[in-house]
């Protein structure tokens, strides 16, 4: 492609550099393989499987999701084929393409953390971990671990002990201060922090009076959550100094470029993946444009670049 | 292989009040796809309404496909608006179809209501292969036949109505018990059954028809649905014989076997 010269997108998250700034997010893009007849995974700069344990989690009962359109609420309960299965059959088949193969780790206590890290270290190729402490739908660990900052802050020292890989955190937006959550990342290691995991939801059937969820509550995704995802990412970037990862109802052009203009390094597009999986080259091809259209050579160039000494924009929002 | 793909409308039109029928011009799906199989159908563009909207494919005829819905809330009723000549995104064909590679003399295709649709499929392929079956469907009324008066295949079925005039009253089950009843354990353990409707119709089979005793017996079910692809895990029902108690109907079904199902407690 001839403007590749003068368009470039990548990005840096420390160590871990993409060819752009889209991360398709954990549990929206399997274990990195089932889209692949119809989508490119190349398209991405890198993508995050779903969450993986020690052990083979059964997930929730049914039903585990409902539509609040345009919006979703799920409780799927983390369901995944554990990291005996995962190393075996899946992770040769993702490692070594353009798109960075990131896997998402979710236990119960510290320890299964240091366990499946210790064990996905001897599969070649990974390029990093997305330690998940920030899920709504489980009952032990998920959220708790990033609820409390000292306990965040352990457990990804405790990791980064077994591993020398690039690391981030995947934090919720359900606690008081997210910026506490990332400044213990931060000291315990991480390299990125990535947000905002899925706001606490819930949808009830009036007729019935009953909940949609089996669990009653779920995580809260889609377009709807953009705005609380750019305040949170906004804050943090105001609060550490590690490259953020912007995650929360994208799903255009438009919203890359607003999310690395609050702060973030990179993206990931999750919930819209499901309506249009193949968006991610789509979205290359749009920001290709605005930069050509905008004379930017550079789109890590927008990290941060919000201007907020003029006040707020005036006139008509376009 | 999967496609997502730009299919043109050919034609849409409404069979009952509310429910409706479209054929789609998908050549890429129409060549993949089986009995039993579903459409992801991206209703809008745009994200709202979010979701894609799964629906079983109908018929396939050449390089055009049926989707038959009935309208029950916003994305359903976002597709009645949808004109000839339009496009739609299709990501399909997804899940596992029926099985039909067992040499059997009898064929019993059983429908509840809008449960009728893969059966439709499935019937006019076995009747393509020169195969006898024999299609049932158990609805409340006339107006819940998923099919338009003028449609041939309508003389074809053995249809029961709870409510209406000119069909046999009662329940679906019912002749279809006869049938099996008339048969002796090689005839049963000479007979496939396929089946697709609401959990009251899952429930009834299971428990009346000697199910353990045919030679085959499949139930195609639905669930909410995010991905379509077995990515999300979302559309989880509860049936034995997979890894964990549950299995996803996008990827491990539509179709599983009817003995395996454990259907939700209807209260």
């Amino acid at each position: 492609m001839a403007s590749s010269h003068t368009q470039d997108l990548g990005v840096s998250l420390g160590t871990l550099k993409l060819h752009n700034p889209l991360i398709a997010a954990s549990g929206c893009y399997g274990y990195g393989v089932e889209y692949s007849d119809v989508a490119d995974r190349n398209d991405l700069g890198g993508f995050i499987t779903k969450s993986i344990s020690l052990e083979p989690w059964k997930g929730n009962d049914p039903p585990r999701l409902t539509e609040v359109s345009p919006g979703l609420l799920n409780s799927i309960g983390l369901a995944n084929m554990g990291v005996q299965r995962f190393s075996d059959e899946i992770a040769p088949q993702i490692v070594g393409g353009k798109a960075k193969a990131i896997v998402s780790v979710a236990c119960k206590v510290m320890e299964e953390y240091e366990e499946v890290v210790a064990r996905l270290e001897d599969v070649e190729g990974l390029d990093g971990y997305e330690l998940n402490i920030s899920c709504p739908n489980v009952k032990e660990g998920g959220m708790a671990f990033c609820l409390n900052p000292s306990l965040t802050e352990e457990l990804v020292g405790r990791v980064r002990k077994r591993s020398s890989r690039w690391i981030t955190t995947k934090l919720t937006p359900n606690m008081t201060s997210i910026s506490e959550g990332a400044k213990a990342s931060a000291a315990g290691g991480a390299d990125a922090v990535s947000l905002i995991n899925t706001l606490v939801g819930m949808a009830v059937d009036w007729k019935s009076r009953r909940p949609k969820l089996s669990t009653i509550t779920g995580g809260y995704s889609g377009p709807p959550v953009k705005p609380v995802a750019l305040a949170k990412v906004w804050e943090v970037w105001n609060a550490v100094d590690i490259p953020i990862i912007g995650i929360g109802g994208i799903s255009n052009w438009k919203d890359v470029v607003e999310f690395m203009i609050v702060g973030a390094s990179a993206v990931q597009i999750g919930t819209a993946l499901y309506a249009d999986p193949d968006l991610p080259g789509k979205i290359v091809s749009d920001l290709e444009d605005f930069m050509r259209s905008e004379g930017m050579n550079l789109l890590s160039e927008l990290t941060g670049s919000l201007n907020t000494d003029g006040g707020a924009m005036v006139g008509v929002p376009k | 292989m999967k496609f997502l793909e730009d299919a043109v409308v050919h034609s849409k039109r409404e069979l009952r009040p509310g429910i409706w029928s479209m054929w789609l011009i998908s050549p890429d799906i129409c060549r993949e796809a089986q009995p039993g199989q579903f459409i992801h159908v991206k209703v809008a563009d745009g994200l709202d309404p979010l979701l894609r909207r799964p629906l079983s494919i109908s018929r396939v005829h050449g390089d055009q496909l049926e989707l038959v819905w009935r309208v029950v809330g916003q994305g359903t009723h976002r597709m009645t608006q949808v004109s000839a000549g339009e496009t739609m995104n299709l990501l399909g064909p997804l899940g596992k179809p029926f099985t039909r590679d067992v040499e059997v003399s009898n064929r019993l295709l059983v429908g509840g209501g809008l449960g009728l649709p893969p059966l439709v499929y499935l019937y006019e392929w076995f009747r393509g292969q020169g195969l006898d079956a024999t299609l049932f469907l158990g609805v409340a009324g006339r107006d819940d036949i998923p099919l338009a008066d003028d449609d041939p295949l309508l003389k074809d079925i053995v249809i029961t109505a709870e409510n209406s005039e000119g069909f046999r009253k009662g329940l679906v089950t019912e002749p279809v018990l006869e049938m099996l009843n008339e048969m002796d354990d090689d005839g049963l353990s000479d007979t496939m059954l396929y089946s697709c409707g609401p959990w009251g119709l899952v429930n009834a089979l299971q428990r009346v028809i000697p199910h353990d005793r045919l030679k085959l017996a499949q139930v195609s079910l639905e669930q909410q649905m995010a991905c379509g692809i077995g990515v999300c895990q979302g559309c989880a029902v509860k049936v034995d014989g997979g890894e964990t108690p549950y299995q996803l109907v996008c990827h491990d079904g539509p179709v599983f076997p009817l003995a395996d199902v454990h259907p939700p407690e209807l209260r």
